[in-house]
């Protein structure tokens, strides 16, 4: 027989044997009845904790998942350095590539962002073409997107005409254009003058089409006429107030001309004009800083040359053919052409012989020059120009025209009143008879 | 008027001389005035009708050169053929008749009985010739700058181009006013005194405008008669 200790064990194991039996008989819980088909109670509780593993890690994975897709960087191209993501605002990305690449490359993007053209937004596609939004080397300077590479010399203005149509069809008309379409490689397009680049308005004291900087822009393929020019007195007058005569101002700065063609602003014919478009703006060049004559043309129109040349004369002297054309320079230089010693040789070009200083001793352009019609025994007070056209004590530069200016209208009035009253006494006198 | 009877006025040689005159005379005004308005509207076609500026340039410089030659020979016709200078030397009469002309003209007094030449053909006898003494001079001068320029001071071209020019409107308006006016386009003679072509006047025109060589005339005629 068992002990009442091995009872009571028994006893507990019958009661739960019990508690599971009755549990299991009579109840509709559906836990009772889950734990039914586990089985065990132990079993429930590794089925739970393991539900709770596969809940996190996926949660983890989506998190990962979405962490990775929102962190990750875009897919580099080909393996290059990493472009900065684009800004709205910078007008073209191919600086940021330009930028980072060796210098011939890099200049262009440092020089330009110096220029007129980045303030004014105007980009590189607008003169290499291609397509700068593209994200691959490749197919921004495609071809087929219109990319150009260095533009053509001769091709160049075409660029630069879709903005600057009047200067470029001024181009077009210009000896410059013309010499590189027949084949000469050496003359200049737009970029020549004025930078690829560094482009800067003409304000700007840097640019290469300042006043300062022209000369030595033309000079760099007209190096005898940019020497000339620099010993001249409008280079001298620019260095001072930049109001002298540049290259342009004389030669246009487009539609440059040589000066056999009958329309160039240097032509014989047209030079006169030319320089009157400075030596007759008395606005400009007569103040007292100057002290620049500006009856000039006046004058001149008043000789014989002019005279001829308005005929066609094509053998008369303009301006340039006494004073230089581009070392001009002034009368009381002794190195100027029309220096009063120098005058015999200057006129002896085209006259053909060698003149004596008698040639010297008158004024070309005489005006307002000393006639003042006083008289004048001794010279010894007058300045040496002065003296040179001394035709004696009565001023005949002065009298001889205001003789004539009396003369003329008096004499004839009077023998036209003769006439009138002779022909109707002798009418009269006719009629009575 | 051709019944009129007519008087001999000019001889052949001075119509000829004349013709000689006045043709380079007007080719010198036609060829000289545009070089001295060249901003006239008439002074382009002037330079094209007589076939452009170089052929403007020598016309003007013949027909200069031909006036000077027919002067000379003028004046030595004159001296050594004629030898009869007083009838175009002006005198104290012309001074008298001179004044009494410009009383005539408002009604103060009788015409002046003129003879051959009176005052009005003697001012423009001398006053041709003293034109061609400074045109010709000057413009001989003109016509070789170089040798000019070496020879003068520059100044004194530019004067003898002042008097030259100038000189030359003067005599051109002085030949329309005052030989046109008086000889050829007046209320008688219009369109123009024939006598140039003709070398003979109306007898009835010589006894009104040369009265004193109308009476000269009578006067050789009767003693003409009269010895006969």
């Amino acid at each position: 027989m068992p002990s009442p200790a091995s009872r009571g064990h028994t006893y507990r194991v019958r009661e739960c044997v019990l508690y599971v039996h009755n549990s299991h008989g009579g109840s509709d819980n559906p836990f009772l009845t889950e734990s039914s088909r586990w089985g065990d109670p132990r079993l429930l509780r590794t089925r739970n904790a393991l539900r709770s593993v596969a809940v996190a890690a996926f949660l983890l994975a989506v998190l990962a998942i979405l962490a990775f897709w929102l962190l990750s960087p875009e897919a580099p191209p080909d393996g290059g350095p990493d472009p900065p993501a684009y800004q709205e605002g910078v007008p073209t990305s191919c600086s940021d590539c330009h930028a980072n690449l060796p210098e011939s490359l890099s200049r262009p993007v440092r020089e330009f962002n110096e220029s007129v053209h980045f303030t004014e937004f105007v980009t590189c596609v607008d003169c290499h073409g291609g397509d700068p939004t593209a994200t691959n080397l490749i197919d921004s300077m495609s071809p087929a997107k219109g990319y150009l590479g260095v533009p053509d010399k001769v091709t160049l203005n075409a660029q630069c005409s879709k903005c600057h149509s009047v200067q470029g069809a001024q181009y077009r008309s210009g000896v410059h254009d013309r010499a590189l379409r027949e084949g000469n490689a050496s003359s200049s397009s737009c970029a020549d003058c004025h930078g690829a680049h560094r482009i800067l308005p003409v304000e700007d004291v840097n640019a290469t089409i300042h006043p300062l900087g022209e000369p030595s822009t033309c000079g760099a393929c007209h190096p005898d006429a940019a020497a000339k020019y620099g010993g001249g007195v409008h280079w001298r007058r620019v260095q001072d107030d930049l109001q002298g005569a540049t290259c342009s101002d004389c030669h246009r700065s487009h539609d440059i001309l040589p000066k056999e063609d009958p329309t160039s602003s240097v032509n014989f014919a047209n030079e006169a004009g030319t320089c009157a478009n400075c030596h007759s703006a008395i606005a400009s060049i007569s103040g007292w800083y100057y002290g620049v004559k500006t009856d000039r043309l006046q004058t001149y129109q008043e000789s014989y040359h002019s005279r001829a040349l308005k005929y066609g004369d094509e053998r008369v002297a303009t301006c340039s053919d006494c004073h230089e054309n581009h070392n001009v320079r002034t009368a009381t230089d002794p190195e100027s052409s029309v220096y009063p010693d120098n005058l015999p040789s200057t006129c002896g070009r085209c006259h053909a012989t060698s003149f004596s200083e008698k040639i010297g001793q008158g004024l070309v352009h005489d005006r307002e020059a000393a006639h003042s019609g006083e008289l004048r025994w001794d010279t010894d007070d007058l300045t040496p120009a002065a003296r040179s056209y001394y035709l004696g004590p009565f001023d005949l530069g002065f009298w001889v025209p205001l003789f004539f200016q009396f003369l003329i209208p008096s004499v004839v009035l009077l023998l036209f009143l003769v006439v009138v009253l002779g022909n109707v006494r002798t009418y009269l006198e006719d009629r009575r008879k | 008027m051709t019944d009129e009877e007519q008087v001999q006025r000019f001889t052949l040689q001075q119509r000829v001389q004349h013709v000689l005159l006045f043709v380079p005379f007007f080719l010198l005004v036609i060829t000289g005035f545009p070089l001295k308005f060249p901003n006239e509207w008439w002074s382009e076609p002037l330079v094209n009708l007589v076939g452009g500026w170089e052929m403007r340039g020598i016309i003007h410089r013949v027909s200069g050169l031909f006036i000077v030659g027919l002067g000379i020979y003028h004046a030595l016709w004159y001296i050594v053929v004629d030898r009869n200078p007083k009838k175009i030397l002006p005198g104290r009469q012309d001074v008298r008749d001179f004044v009494q002309h410009m009383k005539w003209l408002v009604g103060r007094a009788k015409k002046p009985r003129y003879g051959k030449y009176g005052w009005v053909e003697k001012f423009e006898y001398w006053g041709a010739g003293i034109g061609m003494v400074i045109m010709g001079s000057t413009g001989i001068v003109m016509m070789f700058p170089n040798w000019a320029f070496n020879t003068f001071p520059l100044a004194t071209y530019q004067v003898l181009w002042v008097v030259h020019s100038n000189w030359a409107l003067f005599d051109t308006l002085v030949i329309l006013i005052w030989h046109m006016g008086n000889v050829h386009f007046t209320v008688r003679n219009f369109p123009m005194d024939r006598s140039w072509i003709s070398g003979k006047i109306p007898l009835e025109r010589l006894k009104e405008e040369h009265p004193l060589e109308y009476e000269e005339r009578q006067k050789k005629e009767r003693e003409a008669h009269a010895s006969e």
